[in-house]
């Protein structure tokens, strides 16, 4: 009689549940340590988040908290919070303020000077008197302001019209009429802090409102075209850097045939009127809330002026209404047959 | 000298794996199960690349997954009213009760990544499927 071929007992009980562990290692590498937070919204705009790595769902949930606890600090839409406390206030009465309006303060006046005042969180007064606030803008006017309420709102939107007490986190103001917004550098501010909370992952991709940073391998991103918003201007290949534009088809409306837009030159104009033909600026670099600060500066100040940004370890892609220009080092590939390149 | 001699159960195993053939039907199981669930994990990962589409969310819920390439009217009751038209292989916001109206003045979305966005009534309407991984500038959504 042939013997029965058969495995020792404990043997083919290991056997077994080697085979069961072997199949949840390569299910799980496959699959379970990439997170996507999906379609969400944030600072009234979009914001999406994909994460490789070990423990890639849980760094998702604490991104949320993050924005909603930025949010809640810096939203000018938020009768609590602290901007809309301070936009409220008098002069002379100190406001306490979280960590988030602190930090974004003490950068908005770096950038403030570094930017020679074209970046300036305290022009808000004038966003609001030209109707480009985001609570209330519609893309629609029937007027303009007139040159004499520009020339009066200009007068106290400077960022010397606050002061900042470090050991108290307090910001006092010293004009009742000045207000600050930090929408030209909070989404770029937020997808540098999920940046830190995603250290240590394989891979991330972070997009808020289009401020868009990666790190852990090359991504193909996608540049607007300024005049033909179906399509695509160029692209353009990132890998570990932050990208952000800024472009005068975001926010506008037309009044007589004009186009205004919502980036406001230190003279208290939309850009493209009293400045120069700049439609769209794309800045390249590490920290994404520079990117976003210097691609306002970069319209409202021209071309040449943004020949400094190398110096700053920065790039940036300048789209004029016919024409296009790269200053630094970008890998860029234009998609479209509208502009030449100067 | 002595001859070294196995230990039984070695003995048992090595006379086991020496008869038992190169596969057992119970591997053979077990390796098409791994094979079907890599396969379809793989397939989780890439099917962006597998053709364009829309999608659309509510606050990052997925509302709804269409072709592109078959026209159509989405009606979006949930904190509002919005009405998505599928046309020609673009996609446009056609109502929205929302006060600003910014997304149905949106232009049409048609590249990977782009999106038209109804913040107030928490509406993303995003394109997917290609090489993009995502897009800057763009309308600003309100």
């Amino acid at each position: 009689m042939k013997k029965k071929n058969t495995l020792p007992k404990t043997n083919a009980v290991f056997g077994r549940f080697f085979t069961v562990i072997i199949t949840l290692i390569i299910i799980f590498s496959l699959s379970g340590c990439t997170a996507e937070s999906g379609e969400n919204i944030a600072f009234g705009t979009f914001y999406n988040v994909k994460i490789s790595g070990a423990g890639a769902t849980a760094v998702l949930k604490d991104i949320d908290r993050l924005l909603q606890e930025i949010e809640q600090e810096v939203s000018t839409a938020i009768a609590e919070s602290d901007i809309s406390k301070i936009n409220a206030s008098s002069a002379g009465q100190p406001v306490r303020v979280g960590q988030h309006t602190a930090f974004l303060f003490k950068k908005s006046l770096e950038l403030y000077g570094a930017t020679d005042r074209a970046f300036n969180a305290a022009l808000f007064p004038l966003v609001e008197l030209w109707n480009f606030s985001p609570d209330t803008f519609t893309g629609v006017a029937d007027s303009i302001p007139s040159d004499t309420s520009i020339a009066e709102t200009l007068e106290y939107c400077a960022m010397e019209n606050f002061s900042f007490d470090i050991d108290r986190s307090e910001i006092t103001k010293h004009d009742d009429r000045a207000k600050l917004d930090f929408g030209g550098i909070a989404k770029g501010y937020a997808v540098d802090k999920i940046l830190e909370l995603c250290q240590g992952k394989k891979q991330a991709l972070i997009n808020i409102g289009g401020n868009i940073a990666t790190f852990g391998g090359d991504k193909t991103i996608g540049i607007t075209h300024p005049r033909d918003t179906s399509s695509l201007f160029g692209v353009i290949a990132l890998q570990d850097a932050a990208i952000a534009t800024s472009g005068d088809y975001q926010r506008y409306y037309t009044v007589g045939g004009v186009r205004y837009n919502h980036i406001i030159t230190d003279e208290g104009y939309p850009t493209g009127i009293t400045n120069n033909d700049i439609i769209s600026a794309s800045v390249i670099g590490s920290s994404a809330m520079v990117c976003d600060a210097l691609s306002t500066a970069v319209i409202v100040r021209g071309a040449a002026w943004a020949e400094v940004l190398p110096q700053m370890g920065y790039s940036v892609i300048i789209v004029t209404k016919d024409s296009y220009k790269i200053i630094g080092d970008i890998d860029f590939e234009s998609t479209q047959t509208t502009h030449r390149r100067s | 000298m002595k001859a070294h001699r196995p230990h039984t159960g070695e003995a048992k195993l090595a006379e086991y794996y020496k008869n038992r053939g190169l596969l057992f039907k119970t591997d053979v199981i077990v390796l098409l199960i791994i094979i079907i669930l890599s396969a379809f994990s793989v397939a989780m990962l890439t099917k962006n690349a597998a053709g364009d589409y829309v999608e659309i969310y509510y606050k990052g819920e997925l509302l709804e997954r269409r072709s592109l390439q078959t026209d159509a009217t989405i009606v979006i009751d949930k904190h509002g009213h919005n009405v998505v038209v599928i046309e020609d292989a673009k996609v446009r916001m056609e109502q929205a009760d929302c006060q600003n109206q910014i997304c149905v003045k949106s232009s049409s979305i048609s590249y990977d990544g782009q999106r038209i966005i109804c913040a107030p009534n928490g509406i993303i309407v995003i394109i997917r499927g290609g090489e993009i991984d995502a897009i800057t500038g763009g309308h600003h959504a309100v």
